[in-house]
């Protein structure tokens, strides 16, 4: 942590709005982006990760100079991110059989089907949304593992600050989330071919 | 390295997490194992792939709309801060009147029961109220000018004794009750005066125990300014005061009943000492009868109005306080006594208090598990209803 950042710091716990946003500026992208990742939806990770800075700014009093600040942020950003999902898949579970009601009558739900679109395979750009899926496809102690040590580049011990989890466990979760994800690739790209 | 360690390695190779021996060690075995080199090359393009996807910008209202939730956020803290400010303090304060409220009102129900006091100090006030609205000073001078214009009437019929009955009040404060109370009762049995009636109860303030007291007491008359004097300068008297009862003509009326009554049953006895008839002995007699027990009545209320008026009453009202006036109090010699006395009673105190909440959680767990339940169901309700 540099000096600068301390001060920052202490000057956005008393509520300095301008001194938090620089603070926060270098986090920003890569909070949004793991928030993307894990949430798909570009709205849903703005709302999201800053929900999480408004978190940050709300509790930055409580954080103690001794542990990283870095990992500190990110691990506030990847709970929020676990918490809402967790949220949504609560709230919003529902049976596709189940027919939509409208005034009109009874409608039935009309699901877009990601897996099978063979003309775009060759797709740069679909094929990233096929790993996308895929990631998404994953549970979400693997999912946040993948993207934090794969798209984000975090080292072993900052994802063990981050995750609250030892780096042994780190390990284990990015063998068996790749292992997982070698798997539903394969899977895709058989059923695509 | 066998397969199994092998395909431990995969990612760590990859995220260069593995020491120089060790990725030696990896290098050599994906060489000879076609198994482990195939599993290794798909988890690369996996990582690969993974990491094509690649950082999005952030869009471009993000930094404007973060800030305006930060500001919203802001001035809802400051507000929300004050909030809770007050709302702590409420508490605070409930709580330390609970806590000091609680033991004093459970002292107040106990004595209540126990002996009554509430009422009597009620009382006490409601007799002090009346005489203070009289005021000392009026009812002294009522009476004299009341007796006054009897004095003349009487004056005129020349009637020598005023029969007046005198009732006295006297509310003090006193510092050392045992001592004064028999100081009291010394002088009263000098006088040769009486305690009609005696009231003392012990009262707990605080630490200490206080007496307070009401007694009547009946003293000759000529002696009651002097036993008033005498009394008020034991203590600080807070209310004196004198009312007197005029009851010559109530008394002269009853004299010349009861002259009229003697003579009547002196003529009466005349007249049976001639009767001849029967009948008309014994109707005499049965009259005789009558007036005697008239004699008799207005006698006895003559004797009781000589006894009014030759013994006064004294109301004295005395309560023990520590001090009886605003001067420097010299230090008490037992200060540090009775420091460490306050103090153990405030330890005391403070056990009785977390006593008395342990008491009451045990007391009100069935109801606090019962409430618990139903906020448990009525969320879970709740819940089910999203």
């Amino acid at each position: 942590m540099t000096l600068n950042e301390k001060i920052l710091i202490k000057k956005a716990s008393n509520g300095d709005i301008n001194a938090f946003e620089k603070l926060i500026d270098s986090y920003q992208k890569r909070a949004y982006n793991i928030a993307l990742k894990f949430m798909k939806e570009p709205e849903d990770a703005k709302d999201v990760s800053q929900q999480a800075f408004i978190k940050i700014f709300k509790y930055i009093k409580t954080f103690n100079f001794k542990s990283s600040f870095n990992t500190w942020i990110y691990r506030i950003i990847v709970n929020i991110c676990i918490d809402s999902i967790n949220k949504n898949n609560k709230n919003e579970t529902y049976l596709l059989d189940n027919p939509i009601e409208t005034l009109e009558g009874k409608m039935s739900r009309d699901v877009r089907d990601d897996r099978n679109k063979p003309d775009d395979i060759l797709d740069k750009k679909e094929s990233r949304e096929l790993v996308h899926n895929a990631i998404n496809r994953l549970d979400d102690i693997y999912r946040i593992i993948i993207i934090l040590r794969d798209i984000e580049g975090f080292s072993y011990k900052e994802i063990s600050e981050i995750l609250e989890i030892s780096i042994g466990t780190v390990k284990s979760r990015i063998k068996r989330g790749r292992d997982k994800l070698r798997i539903i690739l394969k899977e895709e790209l058989e059923q695509n071919l | 390295m066998n397969c199994n360690e092998c395909v431990e390695k995969i990612s760590p190779y990859i995220d260069n997490e593995l020491s120089e021996i060790e990725k030696k060690e990896f290098e050599d075995h994906i060489k000879e194992c076609k198994e482990c080199d195939k599993i290794y090359k798909e988890t690369l393009d996996v990582v690969e792939k993974v990491k094509s996807i690649g950082n999005e910008s952030l869009p471009d209202d993000y930094e404007y709309i973060l800030r305006n939730k930060l500001e919203n956020e802001k001035s809802f803290m400051a507000r929300k801060k004050s909030y809770r400010k007050w709302i702590s303090l409420g508490v605070a304060i409930s709580l330390i009147l609970i806590i000091f409220i609680m033991p004093k009102m459970f002292y107040i129900i106990k004595n209540n029961l126990s002996t009554n006091s509430g009422n009597r100090t009620e009382e006490s006030i409601d007799t002090t109220e009346q005489n203070n609205s009289i005021g000392v000073n009026d009812s002294i001078n009522n009476n004299i000018e009341s007796s006054d214009t009897h004095e003349k009437e009487y004056d005129a019929k020349n009637i020598i004794n005023n029969k007046i009955i005198k009732n006295s009040y006297i509310k003090m404060e006193i510092i050392d009750f045992n001592k004064i109370l028999e100081e009291i009762y010394d002088y009263i049995n000098s006088k040769e005066g009486f305690i009609e009636n005696s009231d003392i109860n012990i009262v707990n303030e605080g630490n200490r125990e206080y007496r307070e007291g009401n007694i009547n007491i009946k003293i000759p008359q000529e002696d009651l300014d002097e036993t008033i004097k005498f009394i008020s300068q034991r203590g600080k008297a807070i209310n004196i005061s004198t009312s007197s009862d005029d009851v010559t003509k109530e008394y002269i009326d009853l004299e010349a009943r009861l002259s009229n009554l003697n003579i009547q049953e002196k003529r009466l006895k005349e007249l049976l000492d001639e009767a001849e008839n029967i009948d008309d002995i014994l109707n005499i007699e049965n009259e005789l009868r009558r007036i005697r027990t008239e004699i008799e009545q207005a006698q006895s209320t003559l004797e009781n109005l000589d006894d009014l008026v030759s013994y006064s009453t004294i109301n004295l009202e005395m309560t023990e306080v520590d001090s009886i006036d605003d001067k420097i109090q010299s230090l008490d010699n037992n200060i540090f006594l009775t420091s460490r006395k306050g103090f153990i009673s405030t330890i005391n105190f403070i056990i009785k208090v977390f006593q008395n909440i342990i008491i009451y959680t045990i007391t009100f767990l069935p109801i606090l598990i019962l409430v618990a339940i139903l906020i448990f169901l009525f969320r879970k309700k709740n819940n089910v209803k999203k």
